[in-house]
C-alpha cells in the first residue's frame, strides 16, 4: 500500500503550516514598526496641558562644607501619553523628566543616585546598570559619568558637582555604556540649573516666566509599551513629541516675554524650530550659559543635547492667539505626521508681574569660553566622525577599543590650560553627529569654513556636526586633569560605540581617576 | 546508489507498493537536509558554540539516516527518524516565528560587545526579532527536504503505524496554526 491520499493530506497541514508559518513572520518583521500605535490612537496635538517638572530640594546642607546634598531613586513609573493606557517608563524619583535642580553658583551638591531599576528590561532584555552624567559640568572625572563607571540595580552612587561655572543650564541623564539610548528614551534625563549674581540681575524673565522645555521624541506599540526601532543603528525617531514628557501640549501665556530653556533630550532627532506667526525669537544663551549679546532669530536647528535659552515675547498678540512651535525638516531625520510640531501656545489675558520684562543689549560678556583668543591655541586636531564596517567610529576607534586597552587609549592629551582647535569633521552625507566633548566649554570659530550659525555665537559644549561638515572649535582645557569622554550624542551611535576619551595632563599634580568612586552595595549608607 | 532491498524494509501484509522509490528520495532528501545542516554549522559556531554543535549533531544525524535507510530501517528505526525529523521542523518554525530565549541575536545592526567590568550582566539590548531568525533560501530548501522526507518515512512505514503518525504530523500542524491564531507564534 502507497502513501494514501488521506495521509498526503494530513501530512500536508504540517508542511503547510511549517511553511507558511515562517514566512508569514519574515514579511511581518520586515517592518519593526508593526506593532505600533495607530496614529489615530494618538492624543491630538495641543490637547494635553503643559506640565512644568517639579524643583528638587536637597534633603539636607552643611553650611561649613556649602554643600547641599540630594537624593534621587531610579525607578520604574507608569504615564499616561495615550490617555487611559499605561506606559511603564523609568523616571529619576519617578518623574518623566527628572525634578529640576536649581543650584546657586558657588554652591556645591553631592547626589545620591539609587539604582532603583528592575534587574533587567522588561522588553529589550538587559540589565540597566547607569552612569549619571552631569552634561556640562566641569566635575571630576569619577563623577563625570564616565560611560564604564557603572551603578548596577541595588547599588547607588554619591555623585559631587562642583557649580563653579557661569550661570547655565545643564542636563543630567544616563550614559551607561551600550544602552544609553534606551535607558534615556525610558525617561532618566532631566535638567539642572546653575544661577548666579549676574543672571539674577538680569532684567530678563526669572521665576514662573524661567520655563524649562525638555523636548524628545518616542514611539508606542499598541498596548501602551514604549517600541525603540534604532533603524539598524542609524538612530531611533519617534511619531510623538514629548515636552517635558507631555505629547504636544498646548501651554497658556501671558502677554509679556517668557524664557524658555530648551534641552534636545532626544535620542537622535533634531529640531529646527519657528514659530507659526513666522515672528522672530532671542536666543539669550546656550549650552555654557548666557551669550556675549542677544541673538534675534526666526528659525534655528538644535541638535542632540543643545541647550538653548530663548526668549518669545507674546505682548502683541491678541487674546485668544494660540502660536504653535513647529519643528522643520532636519536632513536624515525620519519624520511622521505630527513631527513637525512641538506645543502650543495660546495667549491668555492674566495680569502678570511686569519685572524681568527685558532683553537687555548685553547679558554675559564674561564667560571664560568666549573670551579665548584663537591665536592661544598650540596645535589643531582633527576628530573623525566615521561609520566603518558598521561600526560607529571617531578616528576609526571605539569604546570597546578603550576597554581593550584597559581604559589607557585616548584620542587626545593636551595639558592644563592648553589652548586647541578641535577639527571635528564628518564626511558623510547620510547621517549627523551632534559632537559632544565632556568638561569644557568651547567656541565655534567656523563650520565649513563659514561663520557659525546665529545661535551658536556662544559658549558650547555640543556641536551639531551635520552631513558632510567640519565644525572648528577652540577649546581651553583650563583647570582640569584626567579622563574625559568625547563622543556622537546621537545615542544609538554613542552605544555602538562612537565613543572616545582624551586626558588632560597636569604635570604638577596627579589626575583622578574615573573608576576610583566606584557604586556601592544597598543598603545606604549616611548621606 | 545503492538500492536498499525491499524486502529489508519493515512491511506490512500488502508491503508499500514504491518501498524503493521512497526509500531511495529519502536517501536523497534526508542527504540534502544533513549536508545543509552542516554547511552553514561554522556560521552558527560563531554565534555560539552550543547552536554550532547542534547544526554538526543535525546534519550528522540525517546523513547516518541515509545510510541506515540504504541498509535497511525498521519500523521503529523509521518512527525515530520520523520524530528527529518533526523535531527538527518544529525547532525550524519556533527558530522563525518566536523569539527564543536560547537563541543569540540576529539583526544585522546587532554588535558584540566587551565586558563590562563589574556589570551585573550584559548591558547589550536584545530587540525582540533579533531572536527570530529569517527565512532564508538555503534554511527553506532544507525545510522542504525535511517536510518530503517525513512523507517518505511515513510512506515506508505498516499501515497501523503510518496512519497515527500522519495523524500526530497533522496535529503537529494544527497545533501550529493554533498557537498562532492565539499570538503564541508569530
Amino acid at each position: 500500500m502507497s502513501l494514501s491520499r488521506r495521509d498526503l493530506v494530513k501530512m500536508s497541514v504540517l508542511g503547510g503550516a511549517a511553511v507558511a508559518l515562517p514566512l508569514e513572520r519574515s514579511v511581518s518583521a520586515a517592518s519593526a514598526l508593526g506593532n505600533r500605535i495607530a496614529s489615530s490612537r494618538l492624543p491630538a496635538p495641543f490637547t494635553t496641558p503643559f506640565a512644568v517638572p517639579p524643583v528638587i530640594s536637597p534633603v539636607r546642607s552643611d553650611p561649613v562644607s556649602v554643600t547641599d546634598f540630594y537624593r534621587i531613586t531610579m525607578k520604574p513609573t507608569f504615564v499616561e501619553i495615550v490617555p487611559g493606557l499605561p506606559t511603564q517608563m523609568w523616571g529619576y524619583n519617578g518623574l518623566v523628566p527628572g525634578p529640576t535642580f536649581r543650584i546657586q553658583r558657588g554652591r556645591k551638591t553631592v547626589v545620591r543616585q539609587i539604582n532603583n531599576l528592575p534587574p533587567v528590561h522588561p522588553v529589550l532584555n538587559y540589565v540597566p546598570y547607569t552612569s549619571v552624567h552631569l552634561h556640562g559640568s566641569v566635575s571630576l572625572p569619577q563623577y563625570d559619568g564616565y560611560a564604564s563607571d557603572i551603578t548596577n540595580p541595588g547599588e547607588y552612587k554619591d555623585y559631587h558637582y562642583p557649580n563653579t561655572q557661569h550661570a547655565r543650564t545643564l542636563w543630567y541623564h544616563d550614559h551607561g555604556v551600550h544602552h544609553t539610548a534606551e535607558n534615556v528614551s525610558m525617561g532618566l534625563a532631566g535638567q539642572y540649573h546653575i544661577i548666579d549674581a549676574l543672571e539674577q540681575s538680569l532684567p530678563i524673565p526669572h521665576g514662573e516666566f524661567d520655563v524649562p522645555l525638555t523636548v524628545g521624541d518616542t514611539m508606542l506599540n499598541s498596548d501602551g509599551s514604549l517600541l525603540f526601532e534604532p533603524n539598524d543603528e542609524s538612530g531611533f525617531f519617534g511619531d510623538v513629541i514629548l515636552v517635558n514628557g507631555r505629547p504636544w501640549p498646548v501651554m497658556q501665556v501671558k502677554k509679556r516675554k517668557y524664557r524658555f530653556r530648551i534641552l534636545n533630550a532626544s535620542v537622535s532627532r533634531s529640531f529646527r524650530w519657528s514659530l507659526s506667526t513666522g515672528d522672530t525669537m532671542t536666543v539669550i544663551g546656550t549650552d555654557g550659559g548666557l551669550v556675549p549679546t542677544p541673538i534675534p532669530v526666526t528659525t534655528f536647528r538644535h541638535g542632540v543635547a543643545e541647550r538653548y535659552e530663548v526668549v518669545i515675547d507674546f505682548k502683541n498678540y491678541p487674546v485668544g492667539t494660540r502660536i504653535i512651535l513647529r519643528n522643520g525638516n532636519i536632513e536624515n531625520d525620519i519624520n511622521f505626521t505630527n513631527t513637525n510640531k512641538v506645543m502650543a501656545f495660546d495667549v491668555v489675558g492674566d495680569a502678570f508681574d511686569p519685572s524681568g520684562n527685558l532683553i537687555p543689549d548685553v547679558l554675559d560678556p564674561t564667560q571664560p569660553a568666549m573670551l579665548v583668543n584663537e591665536t592661544d591655541s598650540i596645535r589643531t586636531r582633527t576628530m573623525e566622525f566615521v561609520r566603518d564596517d558598521g561600526q560607529w567610529t571617531i578616528n576609526g576607534g571605539t569604546w570597546d577599543d578603550v576597554i581593550a586597552s584597559h581604559f589607557t587609549k585616548v584620542l587626545a592629551s593636551p595639558r592644563t590650560n592648553d589652548v586647541e582647535v578641535w577639527n571635528l569633521v564628518n564626511k558623510s552625507g547620510g547621517w549627523h553627529h551632534p559632537a559632544h566633548i565632556h568638561f569644557i566649554d568651547f567656541r565655534i570659530l567656523s563650520r565649513n569654513g563659514r561663520p557659525p550659525q546665529p545661535q551658536e555665537r556662544g559658549a558650547k559644549d555640543t556641536a551639531f556636526l551635520g552631513e558632510n561638515e567640519s565644525v572648528r572649535v577652540l577649546i581651553k582645557f583650563d583647570d582640569g586633569r584626567g579622563k574625559y569622554m568625547e563622543h556622537c550624542h546621537n545615542l544609538v551611535h554613542e552605544d555602538h560605540d562612537m565613543m572616545g576619551q582624551f586626558n588632560i595632563i597636569d604635570p604638577n599634580r596627579a589626575s583622578d581617576d574615573p573608576f576610583s568612586a566606584p557604586a556601592q552595595r544597598l543598603p545606604e549608607g549616611p548621606l | 546508489m545503492p538500492m536498499p532491498a525491499p524486502e529489508k524494509l519493515d512491511q506490512d501484509a500488502s508491503g508499500p507498493a514504491h518501498a524503493v522509490e521512497y526509500a531511495t528520495a529519502g536517501v536523497v532528501l534526508t542527504g540534502v537536509a544533513g549536508l545543509i545542516h552542516l554547511w552553514v554549522a561554522p556560521e552558527h559556531f560563531q554565534e555560539a558554540w552550543v547552536v554550532g554543535s547542534f547544526f554538526v549533531l543535525a546534519g550528522v544525524g540525517q546523513l547516518a539516516l541515509g545510510v541506515a535507510l540504504v541498509r535497511g530501517l525498521g519500523t521503529r528505526g523509521l518512527l525515530v527518524g520520523v520524530a528527529a525529523n518533526a523535531g527538527l521542523v518544529c525547532l525550524y518554525v519556533l527558530s522563525r516565528t518566536a523569539a527564543l530565549p536560547f537563541l543569540p541575536a540576529h539583526d544585522e545592526g546587532h554588535h558584540e560587545h566587551l565586558p563590562v567590568a563589574g556589570a551585573a550582566g550584559n548591558g547589550v539590548p536584545i530587540f525582540p526579532r533579533s531572536s527570530i531568525e529569517p527565512v532564508g533560501l538555503l534554511d527553506m530548501t532544507c525545510l522542504l527536504a525535511e517536510l518530503a522526507l517525513l512523507a517518505m518515512l511515513v510512506a515506508l512505514l505498516p499501515t497501523n503505524p503510518r496512519r497515527v503518525t500522519a495523524n500526530a504530523l497533522m496535529a503537529l500542524g494544527l497545533l501550529a496554526v493554533v498557537a498562532r491564531a492565539v499570538g503564541v507564534l508569530g
